[in-house]
């Protein structure tokens, strides 16, 4: 099964860049990537630039109207995600607490919803 | 006497979980499994009577239920369920009927899955209440009207309630096995939990059990029985059947005819049940002797001292102390600490008992435990003190969400106002 793992905290909640912690913590997520692929499960998994880089489109009336950042104030924000392929949900909830940021932010884990084979 | 249809119902309702948990594992799918088990007994109501009864009742009603499962999954055309056409060939050859509609089934051997489906009900990604309706559902095979009346919900809202759950074990791939190693320890404790929340629930509840045809005690018990069974080496299994079988023991004990609370010390013990007392004790025994102490193991040794004191008065306190302070040692929650004073102050007496509460470091995290509030008031009482007990009764009062423990405070309280006057 395929799950999306998101990363989720709040922005300057981790270790800053510059200090020493920041450096484990990043040698965190590149060890854990070669883990999951090393495993077979890695798909895909990119970090994302800054919520305040973020452009929200909505269509309304076959409009299409832009707007900057974030379209709901939240405490913790989207920063990254993985895309794993695992036997079962145990699996992917093992993945998911190793990811660095699990310990000061959160990882909501959402199975990729299997659509129907199209007919030949 | 029984009609055809309570003996077919009491059939399916005996070999439920295991029905559920074999056609599960099959099909790998929960909802489809009690989709198939429903035909069969369908089925089972026009070929059963009583001249005519199958030797083997759940071979019966697993054979048809798999050749209907096969049906369905045909005639839906499932193309995310792979299974091998020629699988499906063979295993319609196999349950073809021969000769008589009812014989042909007596080799047929159902795997116990049941311990996979009672982890995959009560793994953590699901909410605790939806945990504790699944599986009284599809492994005790209670209905969702039964359910729904022991929870105090609407058949709908549990209706819905079942089906969300049910689609998120599917939809998010919950296993449908028991955990390795690493994970055993922390998912059998949910387990454990989710068997003692729907014992407690059975045990304080407090409407009248005119409403309610079924026991939750009883329920919890025969999950914790399925649990043992299986996992005879679990030793903190093992002393969560004795504990429910203590406490179940002094059910009748522990209200009056018109549903009053009777507290421990006032109990008739002729009441008590003694042959479960002994059931319990013999398996606490063995699992003590296994070693692998653990909380439940502590609470059922500590049931077992209250069960053997002859009375009240007779009970070994110190004995129920010791124990209370290595369950400390395991979980220092608030029913510990409160239960720990309740047996310092018989033991050592009630200044004893108020001191140790008094001198909690996180004592504010009492401050919404009702039980906190009867403990003091009844060491304050004893101590003399009976202006404080009052007013720690009614702080009590103010707490307690549950009738029938409502009226027994009262009572106490209108006691200890009397004394106060005389």
């Amino acid at each position: 099964m395929q799950y999306l793992l998101m990363i989720y905290s709040a922005e300057g909640a981790g270790p800053a860049p510059g200090t020493p912690e920041f450096g484990d913590y990043m040698q965190g997520y590149f060890s854990f990537t070669q883990e999951m692929k090393d495993r077979g499960l890695f798909l895909a998994g990119e970090p994302l630039e800054e919520v305040s880089t973020a452009s929200t489109v909505r269509v309304r009336d076959n409009k299409a109207t832009v707007t900057d950042g974030p379209f709901a104030e939240t405490k913790e924000v989207l920063g990254g995600y993985y895309l794993l392929d695992c036997k079962d949900l145990d699996e992917a909830l093992e993945c998911a607490a190793k990811i660095p940021t699990a310990t000061h932010g959160s990882i909501e884990v959402r199975p990729i919803m299997k659509l129907p084979d199209m007919p030949e | 006497m029984m009609t055809n249809q309570q003996k077919i119902e009491a059939v399916v309702r005996e070999h439920h979980g295991r029905l559920i948990a074999a056609l599960t594992g099959k099909y790998a799918d929960l909802s489809l499994a009690e989709d198939v088990l429903q035909d069969a007994m369908v089925e089972a109501l026009s070929k059963w009577s009583s001249e005519e009864w199958p030797p083997n009742p759940p071979a019966w009603l697993m054979t048809v239920a798999s050749r209907k499962a096969i049906d369905r999954i045909r005639r839906q055309n499932l193309h995310q369920i792979k299974i091998n056409q020629l699988e499906l060939d063979a295993e319609l050859d196999r349950s073809e009927n021969r000769g008589s509609p009812l014989a042909g089934f007596n080799e047929m051997d159902i795997p116990d899955q049941r311990l996979q489906l009672i982890f995959a009900c009560c793994h953590p990604a699901l909410a605790e209440k939806n945990r504790t309706a699944l599986i009284l559902k599809v492994v005790c095979g209670l209905t969702t009207g039964q359910i729904a009346k022991a929870w105090l919900v609407s058949e709908t809202t549990m209706a819905q309630r079942l089906v969300r759950t049910k689609q998120k074990v599917a939809k998010a791939g919950i296993p449908f096995s028991v955990p390795d190693t690493p994970l055993l320890a922390e998912r059998l404790e949910a387990v454990l939990e989710v068997i003692y929340l729907i014992f407690n629930a059975g045990y304080q509840s407090s409407h009248s059990t005119d409403l309610i045809d079924i026991d939750l005690c009883e329920e919890a018990i025969y999950l914790g029985k399925i649990v043992m069974t299986l996992m005879p080496d679990q030793t903190e299994v093992v002393g969560l059947v004795a504990l429910m079988l203590f406490h179940h023991a002094r059910m009748d004990a522990r209200t009056t005819e018109k549903g009053d609370l009777v507290t421990l010390s006032e109990q008739d013990r002729t009441l008590w049940n003694r042959d479960q007392i002994a059931t319990a004790d013999k398996i606490l025994k063995g699992a003590l002797m296994k070693g692998g102490l653990g909380p439940y193991q502590l609470q059922a040794a500590i049931s077992a001292v209250h069960c053997h004191a002859a009375t009240f008065e007779e009970t070994d306190w110190r004995q129920i102390l010791l124990l209370y302070h290595h369950l400390e040692s395991f979980q220092a929650d608030p029913v510990v600490q409160v239960n720990l004073a309740v047996a310092l102050s018989f033991a050592e007496g009630p200044e004893q008992g108020i001191c140790y509460l008094d001198n909690l470091p996180d004592v504010q995290k009492l401050s919404q435990y009702h039980p906190y509030y009867i403990a003091r008031a009844d060491m304050l009482r004893r101590a003399g003190d009976r202006q404080s007990a009052a007013a720690q009764l009614e702080v009590a009062i103010s707490l307690t969400d549950n009738l029938v423990e409502e009226e027994h405070l009262k009572r106490q309280l209108n006691t200890l106002n009397a004394e106060m006057l005389g």
